[in-house]
């Protein structure tokens, strides 16, 4: 056969023979060694890909030096909300063992409260009904120039309405009952708060002033009235004890209100 | 006369010995082709694929899905931003490695109007590019229906972007995730045109096609992706297949699941709840 094909188809057979050597020479010097290793791609491409170092470090790393905000973060509704998701994330602090925030491409305090905390809590007609929506124009904020969100709500546990200033003041200001006391204002505690600050229906007590506990005590005593439960209780203290709870109770910081 | 003779032998030597070289190049061509196609067929094997080449990770071991439930998204786009952060994700609104979509059906309408943070006016509303919010265009309207999409590359099992690539710069890897190597992609933006999902996108600096990795540079250490941790309202799921405790186990467990565009063919690795009939 090949004697009897014309010349030029030859040479042109050839000429095709030597483009493909070429072309196989060129393909194994050019082609990544790691190639078909796994299949029709670079095999190193894929530890390359998973080397990469993770950017958000998460709330546990967070909490490891913030643990303050455990308390209440953990327990609250905003348990969801990672840290870093209100609060910036730190590329430094993947490189700078030590934890440095001066690298934090957002402020770690919002500026402006609205604006962030609207990203999720603007009423839209999109959000599912289970998401606790506010209306801009609706929503009662404090009468100042540039109202925050944080004067009201606590934004690490928001179902607790003080701030946590407030809190941290309250907490401070608690004192304990004198000995004697101690076991009847734990056993009120109960239903009516270790601070005094009342719960659901229970009444706060705190900062109540002692004449009007003293009166409403006594109509407890005297059975005038429909709470079972507190007739109850009045009658188990003496006139005494109640003085004392009273005066204990006023001077308990008052609670913000609901 | 001699010469004659001569040079017909050198001739014929010559063309025997160039047909002989040419014969020998062919075939070996042929060979190493052959030798090539070999080598593919047994690299998908588990035993290859056994020796992952980095160290504390087994890829046979995992098969990675994603679920998203479109009927707790509240479209605060945190997802989206976080994405940009850890991925270092071009900061304009032309390119998102995932994205949310809000579907609205305004009362008497039958199909919904269709918006993402991308848009326009959201863009305005949330005063730059590089930051994400959804306006409130429809305070005013009445709204019958409305909802959020969460959308991001599904990871297919029989990928179009990873067969039509020509160069080998995309595929899929042991554990079902797919991802681009930009050092072999040549930029031809074939992959996103043929992905019907619209979750690769193009970085026009490097000249690179990108898309959602599924974070591997986390999941590959036992984190999660970046979207699914910031999510507030467990929209977002993502697990391993694998595991009957995991996340996505249980989504597709207890939940009726649905994919995007099942007649692709591309069989998608992102299971939603909450699908609706205008969202594609």
């Amino acid at each position: 056969m090949p004697n009897n094909l014309p010349r030029h188809i030859v040479r042109l057979l050839f000429l095709l023979g030597f483009l493909l050597f070429l072309a196989l020479v060129a393909k194994s010097y050019l082609t990544d060694p790691s190639f078909y290793e796994y299949g029709h791609y670079r095999a190193d491409a894929v530890p390359e890909l998973a080397s990469g170092e993770p950017v958000y470090k998460g709330s546990a790393y967070c909490l490891d030096c913030h643990d303050q905000r455990k308390a209440d973060w953990s327990v609250g509704a905003h348990v969801v909300v990672q840290c870093e998701v209100c609060h910036g994330i730190n590329r430094e602090i993947c490189l700078n063992p030590g934890r440095d925030h001066t690298g934090n491409v957002k402020s770690a305090i919002a500026k402006d409260t609205i604006r962030l905390c609207t990203t999720c809590h603007l009423a839209l007609p999109a959000r599912p009904a289970s998401q606790p929506q506010i209306v801009l124009g609706q929503h009662p904020f404090p009468d100042e120039e540039t109202p925050q969100c944080y004067t009201c709500h606590n934004p690490h546990s928001p179902s607790n309405r003080e701030s946590p200033a407030e809190e941290a003041a309250r907490a401070l200001a608690v004192t304990e009952p004198a000995a004697e006391l101690a076991e009847a204002v734990s056993k009120c505690a109960r239903c009516h708060g270790k601070q005094g600050q009342g719960r659901n229906r229970t009444p706060a007590l705190a900062g109540m002033e002692a004449a009007v506990f003293i009166e409403l005590m006594n109509n407890y005593k005297s059975g005038n009235s429909e709470s079972k439960t507190m007739i109850k209780f009045a009658n188990r203290l003496s006139d005494e004890e109640i003085v004392e709870l009273a005066r204990y109770y006023e001077n308990l910081p008052v609670p913000p209100p609901d | 006369m001699t010469n004659d003779k001569k040079k017909t032998e050198r001739r014929e030597f010559l063309c025997t010995t160039g047909k002989a070289l040419a014969g020998l190049g062919v075939a070996a061509s042929g060979g190493t082709l052959l030798a090539a196609e070999a080598k593919e067929d047994t690299a998908g094997l588990a035993a290859k694929a056994a020796s992952f080449p980095t160290k504390d990770y087994d890829w046979t071991k995992h098969r990675w899905a994603y679920g998203i439930d479109a009927t707790k998204c509240i479209g605060c786009l945190r997802c989206v931003e976080a994405c940009k952060v850890e991925n270092d994700v071009v900061g304009d609104a032309n390119h998102f490695r995932t994205w949310v979509e809000r579907y609205v059906y305004l009362e008497g309408e039958d199909h919904a109007l269709v918006d993402s943070h991308a848009d326009q006016q959201n863009i305005a509303a949330s005063g730059s590019e590089s930051e994400y919010r959804f306006d409130n265009r429809y305070k005013d309207e009445k709204v019958s229906k409305a909802f959020f999409m969460p959308k991001i590359c599904n990871h297919c099992a029989h990928p179009a972007c990873v067969q039509v690539c020509p160069v080998g710069a995309t595929f899929r890897t042991e554990d079902g995730v797919v991802l681009i190597d930009h050092d072999y992609c040549i930029g031809c933006r074939y992959c996103v045109q043929a992905c019907p999902y619209g979750a690769r996108l193009f970085i026009e600096e490097e000249g690179v096609s990108d898309k959602c990795t599924w974070c591997y540079h986390r999941i590959t250490k036992g984190l999660m992706p970046v979207c699914v941790e910031v999510c507030p309202t467990g929209t977002r799921v993502f697990g391993d297949l694998n595991d009957a405790s995991s996340p996505v186990s249980e989504f597709i467990e207890n939940n009726q699941v649905q994919v995007l565009k099942p007649e692709s063919g591309n069989a998608p690795m992102c299971f939603y709840v909450g699908l609706d009939k205008d969202v594609s």
